[in-house]
């Protein structure tokens, strides 16, 4: 099923050279399948899109791999990706807090996704990186008291900026609940991913100021309370007018 | 409130969830809850619509099935208030994803949320468009974000912009239609719609190359200017972080004006400035300025070549390289990694520390290292990197040795200046490693120990030590095991000692020892201890006096319950016990495995370079590249007639190591004709009688010389031995009658089978055509003819090529002829023999149609004829 729909010869081309690269890799010594194994999920997701061309393939240096992964001779670059594709929330004794999904995943991937990771960033210690390399992704995490906040890129993406996005959460977090803790994510879990769909959208961060989002939630929030007080006047009212 | 509501509020809910002490317990209180749940979706239940829908979402974020509320999503989202909708997009995006059909239903509610009076309504439509939009409903409703992209409140112009993200990203065809909309974006002050403008640019550019062009022309300079604004802005309390006005924008500006300088000379020329300002002047004591550096070095590394720039952005990676932080390590590790395509040399400079890094206790720090090192890695530093590498593979971590030791194998076997050294490095990461090596290295490693004669003597020696220290990597056990048999005598005899190795005395039964505790090892797989087996039948006669000790160690696995041991066990007993007078002929040695042939069967299961390897195969005229060491298969495996071309370099070294096992065998065995053994005595014959250099021709020639084939045939029948290493069990079970004698006396093929008649196949004025018949014992369906051409006229032929062709029941296998040239006169003969198997042997006779090509005076002469005068039975 294709996602697009402008045949054009360049894509022929590109299908064809990672037809090509695909068979190097799987025919070629196996360690080196093995171990660029990773970086292969992108790329071969970037088959479905459109992107390089056919002339840095012919080399079958290991090293031309590094450089097909980021831009072809042409200088168009191979990952059109380049999004955070799920946010999560995991406690420390590995429960889910909070999900979020912005690349497309079965209900399956997602719970073994989760699983994994819990798994892998859990088990580290406190003085490590906070990025994990996790098929071809790359996820950056960061623990606050009990909760990891995890954050999955792609491997293009900027880590550094990525550990900023989740304290920029945190920090809207704190302010909306006051000394943010985790009880307070478990019963208002519904707020904690209204604030996210305030921060970012489609994978991508939506608003750099706290105070906006504050205001954005705020606002809206005001609003559920009138339509409730409404509702609750009326019922009074029905209530009273049924006496 | 409602005094006949059933079920519980939201908080009590979780609350109990909470309270469960167990697993079942939970599930139990799930249960309750879902049935309660369904209930009132079944009963179109209004009041608690939106509190189910919560619950719902919190039982699917603990991993329950909620499929079955994905329609109250919909419910609420076409219900008009506020907080319905608000709770029922939140359940839209969590319990559906863009796959499901229902999806597609939610189209047109979406559609007049996004038409709405109410922006927070617009708003909430957009987002749960961005995150989940399919393909079709982001055509569908691509032409109303597009005008959202003008709204009034900014707030809806930025959510706006990161669904036409998500919108190109499914439908990259729409891409043209945000082009304008988006260049007035970059121009906003509002640093939310800026930032999401200039991320949709980014995108645009990506999908699009039109777009990539427009931007590039128009707004590179205003671009550049945002950034110098930004860059020295006064302080603003409500973007600030760490002293840095907003780096999310700052991080996505350079981001952007990377791809649009990419390629450009012009565009990458009128960035420099910027670049060098933020390069220079960013803070590096925060997380937040170390973004912004990192991303201007990698959008430095991507623009167009300025070298001051580039220094400088290489510069800030050394910096980073001795962070204390690891994440900024780790990040300089990974922009080295892209910066070597970029400037190798300047890398190199930094090899000491990132060869520190492989050593770091951090998993994550550590696997880019290696990956980062692996690529410095040329040959005037192999040598000082692979001790590193090597010593640090003592002490490295489990689950980090098995990385560590392909890479260090595949640098050794890329980069290795002599084979001593190659040797020797192998041997450390086998003493170390040896049960993360793959098969394919210790099968290589084999093929450059059995070339370089002059150190066989030395690293059966090095091997014998290893083993005797560690027996614990399965490798190591294998390759030592199989130098020991190949080599033992070299072992005892200490010759061929290099001034480097201390000298050891090793006795004959020791070297029987330690591949006795090979085979008794239990952690020994079946393949080790079969190699074992061999090892000590080769020894039982490089060692006379342990004769009768091997010969019991053999025996002792007569009734093994593996039949490969089993069948092993009882053929080498034999040869030990009633063969000696050929055993010593039979475990010679092993021929020098061809290095060039192992390395093109390795590169020739590429298929891209299989005319690579052509140079070390020779092409027969059937067509069927058969390389050079291809008899010396033969002698260890009978069914590998015709090597598949496709086979891969560890099948081929297996067949060489005798550790070829029968599911393997089988499996290749598709286009092979069965073969008696005959054939294998020829090539066996081939074997020791010519050298092995030139032997691939050697066994037609025995056939076609005619008058000299019997008596060989005769004798060699004693021969067969050998052959008994292998397994194929179609021929095995044939042997096994010829050697133990317990079947009547071995049939000499001479002798066997009835004689046909020669017959003149062709002829004309100019050309006569004989063939000779004679068939394998054993093996009716197939014919060996000899056929032999007379040139009748009084002219000399050249270029002489013949072809035949048969039809589909039967097979063809032709040997080169022996010459191209037919004298005059019937002067001299050329002969050519032919295989023909007969699949409906006994039904029908053998026919054949053949064509006959040869220049006479410089002239081409074509002759065609059909042979249907075979003799019956054939």
């Amino acid at each position: 099923q294709k996602q697009y729909t402008r045949p054009n010869q360049l894509e022929e081309q590109v299908a064809f050279s990672f037809e090509r690269l695909f068979l190097f890799f799987s025919e070629q010594n196996r360690d080196l399948r093995s171990d660029y194994s990773s970086p292969w999920t992108p790329v071969a997701r970037t088959r479905n899109r459109r992107c390089l061309q056919s002339a840095s393939i012919v080399n079958h240096e290991p090293h031309i791999l590094i450089i097909l992964r980021h831009y072809d001779l042409n200088g168009v670059i191979l990952l059109v990706t380049s999004q955070i594709h799920f946010v999560c929330l995991i406690s420390r004794q590995g429960k889910v807090r909070l999900t979020k999904w912005y690349s497309t995943y079965t209900q399956k991937e997602r719970s073994k996704a989760i699983r994994e990771l819990s798994g892998v960033i859990l088990s580290r210690g406190p003085k490590l990186c906070n990025f994990v390399d996790w098929k071809g992704y790359k996820v950056v995490y960061k623990r606050y008291a009990s909760l990891y906040f995890c954050m999955c890129i792609d491997d293009e993406d900027n880590e550094l900026e990525a550990l900023e996005v989740i304290h920029h959460f945190v920090e809207i977090l704190d302010r909306y609940f006051g000394s943010v803790c985790e009880l307070d994510l478990i019963f208002n879990f519904h707020k904690a991913y209204y604030i996210l769909d305030e921060l970012l959208i489609a994978g991508e961060l939506q608003e750099s100021s706290k105070k906006t989002v504050a205001k954005l939630i705020s606002a809206q929030d005001s609003l559920v309370e009138v339509a409730k007080e409404e509702a609750s006047s009326i019922s009074n009212i029905i209530a009273q007018a049924t006496k | 409130m409602n005094p006949f509501s059933s079920g519980t509020r939201l908080r009590d809910m979780i609350r109990a969830i909470r309270a469960c002490k167990t697993a079942a317990e939970e599930r139990a209180v799930v249960r309750k809850e879902c049935a309660a749940i369904r209930a009132a979706i079944n009963e179109n239940d209004q009041d608690y619509r939106h509190r189910n829908l919560a619950k719902l979402m919190f039982i699917h974020m603990l991993g329950y099935p909620t499929h079955f509320g994905q329609m109250e999503c919909l419910k609420l989202i076409a219900s008009p208030g506020f907080p319905e909708k608000r709770i029922g997009y939140l359940g839209l995006m969590l319990l559906l994803d863009e796959r499901q059909e229902v999806l597609m239903l939610v189209t047109n509610s979406v559609k007049q949320d996004l038409n709405h009076t109410n922006q927070y309504i617009v708003g909430l439509a957009l987002c749960a468009l961005g995150n989940i939009c399919s393909a079709e409903m982001a055509r569908d409703l691509a032409p109303e974000v597009e005008r959202l992209l003008q709204f009034r409140d900014p707030n809806i112009r930025k959510k706006a912009a990161l669904c036409s993200i998500r919108i190109i990203k499914k439908v990259p065809d729409l891409a043209e239609n945000f082009i304008n909309p988006v260049a007035a974006l970059l121009k906003e002050k509002h640093h939310g719609v800026l930032i999401t403008g200039v991320q949709l640019c980014t995108d645009l550019c990506k999908v699009s190359p039109e777009a990539l062009e427009y931007f590039r022309k128009k707004c590179t300079d205003g671009l550049v200017r945002t950034l110098r604004d930004l860059v020295n802005s006064p302080y603003a309390p409500e973007y600030d972080i760490a002293g840095i006005t907003d780096p999310f924008l700052h991080i996505r500006l350079l981001k952007l004006l990377r791809v649009l300088g990419r390629g450009d000379a012009d565009a990458s020329d009128s960035m420099n400035d910027i670049l060098a300002q933020v390069a220079t002047k960013t803070e590096s004591n925060k997380n937040a300025g170390n973004a912004i550096l990192y991303e201007c070095v990698e959008t430095i590394m991507s623009i167009e070549d300025n070298g001051g720039l580039r220094v400088l952005a290489i510069n800030i990676l050394g910096r980073f390289l001795s962070n204390r932080d690891n994440n900024i390590r780790y990040v300089a590790l990974n922009m080295l990694m892209r910066a070597i395509t970029v400037d190798a040399q300047a890398v190199q400079r930094h090899r000491a520390t990132i060869l520190e890094c492989v050593k770091d206790s951090d998993a994550s720090i550590r696997k880019r290292a290696l990956e980062l090192v692996y690529l410095l890695v040329n040959e005037s530093n192999v040598k000082p990197l692979t001790k590193e590498l090597v010593d640090y593979l003592e002490v490295s971590d489990q689950d980090f040795k098995g990385d560590l030791t392909a890479k260090v194998c595949s640098i050794i076997e890329k980069f290795s200046p002599e084979k001593s050294w190659y040797i020797d490095q192998m041997l450390k990461v086998l003493t170390e490693a040896g049960n993360f090596v793959k098969d394919e290295v210790w099968h290589a490693l084999v093929v450059v120990i059995s070339n370089a004669s002059d150190l066989h003597g030395y690293t059966v020696r090095a091997l014998f030590r290893a083993l005797q220290t560690t027996a614990e990597q399965e490798s190591l056990v294998r390759v030592a095991v199989w130098c020991i048999g190949e080599y033992g005598d070299l072992l005892v005899s200490n010759a061929g000692m290099l001034n480097v190795e201390d000298p050891i005395t090793v006795t004959e039964s020791d070297a029987v020892d330690i591949v006795e505790s090979a085979i008794k090892r239990h952690a020994s797989d079946l393949t080790t201890k079969s190699m074992a087996l061999i090892a000590l039948l080769k020894l039982s006669s490089r060692f006379p006096s342990c004769s009768r000790r091997i010969k019991d160690i053999v025996v002792q696995h007569k009734g093994s319950l593996v039949l490969e041991l089993q069948q092993r066990s009882l053929e080498f007993n034999s040869i030990i016990e009633k063969h000696q007078n050929i055993r010593s002929a039979l475990v010679e040695r092993m021929p020098v495995l061809d290095e060039a042939t192992f390395g093109g069967r390795r590169a020739s299961s590429l298929p891209n370079t299989v005319s690579t390897s052509s140079g070390t195969a020779v092409k027969l005229p059937n067509g069927v590249a058969k390389p050079s060491a291809a008899p010396l298969v033969d002698l260890l495996d009978l069914s590998d007639d015709v090597p598949a071309p496709s086979s891969s370099g560890g099948d081929f070294l297996q067949d060489l190591l005798g550790v070829n096992l029968p599911p393997a065998t089988q499996s290749e065995g598709t286009n092979q004709t069965p073969k008696a053994g005959t054939d294998v005595l020829l090539d066996l014959l081939s074997i020791g009688s010519t050298p092995a250099q030139d032997n691939n021709l050697s066994t037609p020639d025995i056939l076609s010389s005619g008058q000299d084939n019997k008596p060989i045939i005769a004798s060699l029948d004693v021969l067969a031995a050998p052959s008994l290493t292998h397994t194929t069990s179609s021929t095995a079970s044939n042997m096994m009658d010829l050697l133990d004698g317990l079947g009547p006396a071995p049939p000499k093929p001479a002798e066997n089978g009835p004689a046909y008649p020669s017959i003149v196949a062709f002829e004309s004025s100019s050309l006569r055509l004989t063939f000779n018949f004679s068939k394998q014992p054993g093996n009716p369906q197939t014919t060996m003819i000899s056929g032999s051409f007379t040139n009748l006229s009084s002219n000399l032929f050249t270029d002489f090529v013949f072809q035949a062709a048969v039809p589909k029941f039967l097979q063809l296998h032709l040997d080169p002829a022996s010459g191209n040239s037919l004298p005059a006169s019937g002067n001299g003969t050329i002969t050519q023999s032919l295989k023909v198997t007969n699949s409906q042997h006994g039904k029908k006779p053998l026919v054949m149609r053949l064509r006959i090509a040869y220049k006479v005076d410089g002239k081409d002469v074509l002759e065609e004829g059909q042979i249907n005068n075979f003799p019956r039975d054939l």
